[in-house]
């Protein structure tokens, strides 16, 4: 494997070794948690979500899974990336994983619940998956979410809220986030130092076996435009992407970005307890409420 | 299979014959992809872009850029 932006060639043997020790230093110096602490690992069943889950477990970490079932449809994809994520559990001794299929629990598919709020599936999608790996981790007493977020997924967003300034984005973009009050818990990404295409020569020189379709509602997503900017820009200097990010990890850090003046007042949902900033009602009661679930 | 001059290359449900003894990297350049976006596999083994194509060569090309 050959990474420019480290200036390293490495053969398979040893490079699997270094993405290990990369994400070990990685969640060791920007305080993710500890061997102590039990881990919910939200996968998807795509390459970085159960690399993650593979590296955490060779690390010795107590790391369960969530796989959540969106309802998509299309070519089977929640069905497809639901098997590889059991495929996955089923064979490392010791991986638990926990399923939850939302239109069995909450009656419409993400899809449906989309259609019902008019708006995009993403939308959705989003609010779904933090209201259910929310609500998994307290229940289940997990310390910390665990996301397979990656560089390039993290450098992408980064762009996208400096292009516009973003500042309340900016403010909550981090590779760790703590806990907060009425039951908000940890989340981190331990791969945030990780390249895409590291995190996927990972999977597959340990042999892992990931869905490879996309999401059939990311064709034409802006997140994945401003990859193919940021590759531009690695192409003609390796490393930027790794420095893009980097040196707003230690802006923040250093203090560079000031806490918000007005932070968003965190309450417990009168209907679910679950951790809010919508008010009395949080936005997913509200939107079952409107599809007239409860 | 062409030629015994030629190899192929595989990305999702296109196809291409290409001339054997260019590197991986050029291959993936003259098909219009960026080489950054895929990873190259051999014989179900990673393998670097600047391999040498062979002969016969069955070489599969893996995206890695997902979105969401």
């Amino acid at each position: 494997m050959a990474m420019p932006q480290h200036r390293l060639k490495l053969c398979a043997d040893h490079y699997v070794a270094w993405v290990e020790r990369r994400v070990a230093r990685t969640i060791e110096s920007l305080g993710m948690f500890t061997p102590e602490e039990r881990l919910l690992v939200a996968v998807s069943g795509g390459k970085d979500s159960l690399a993650l889950w593979e590296i955490l477990l060779r690390l010795g970490y107590q790391a369960d899974g969530l796989y959540i079932h969106l309802g998509i449809e299309h070519q089977g994809y929640s069905d497809v990336s639901q098997a590889h994520a059991q495929a996955f559990a089923a064979s490392r001794p010791g991986a638990s994983l926990q399923v939850v299929n939302v239109r069995a629990r909450y009656g419409r598919s993400i899809p449906e619940l989309a259609r019902g709020r008019g708006r995009r599936a993403c939308s959705s999608c989003g609010m779904v998956k933090r209201y259910i790996m929310n609500r998994a981790a307290r229940e289940g007493g997990y310390a910390v979410i665990v996301t397979g977020h990656n560089l390039d997924d993290e450098a992408a967003q980064l762009l996208q809220n400096n292009l516009y300034w973003a500042r309340g984005y900016l403010q909550r973009q981090a590779p760790v986030l703590p806990e907060a009050p009425a039951g908000l818990a940890r989340k981190a990404k331990p791969l945030c130092l990780v390249y895409e295409r590291e995190s996927a020569a990972y999977a597959l020189v340990r042999g892992i076996e990931y869905v490879q379709q996309e999401c059939p509602y990311s064709v034409g997503a802006t997140s994945i435009f401003h990859k193919q900017i940021l590759n531009d820009l690695e192409r003609r200097s390796p490393g930027t992407k790794l420095q893009y990010y980097l040196g707003f990890v230690r802006a923040r850090q250093d203090g560079f970005l000031a806490p918000e003046e007005q932070a968003q007042e965190i309450t417990a949902c009168e209907r679910c307890g679950q951790p809010t900033t919508a008010g009395a009602v949080c936005a997913f009661c509200r939107m079952l409420e409107a599809e007239g679930h409860s | 299979m062409g030629d015994n001059h030629t190899a192929t290359l595989r990305y999702h449900e296109q196809e291409w014959q290409i001339h054997s003894g260019m590197t991986i990297r050029h291959a993936i350049e003259k098909v219009g992809l960026d080489p950054q976006s895929v990873l190259a596999i051999r014989e179900k083994k990673l393998v670097n872009h600047q391999t040498i194509i062979e002969p016969e060569d069955e070489i599969l090309l893996v995206n890695v850029i997902s979105g969401g």
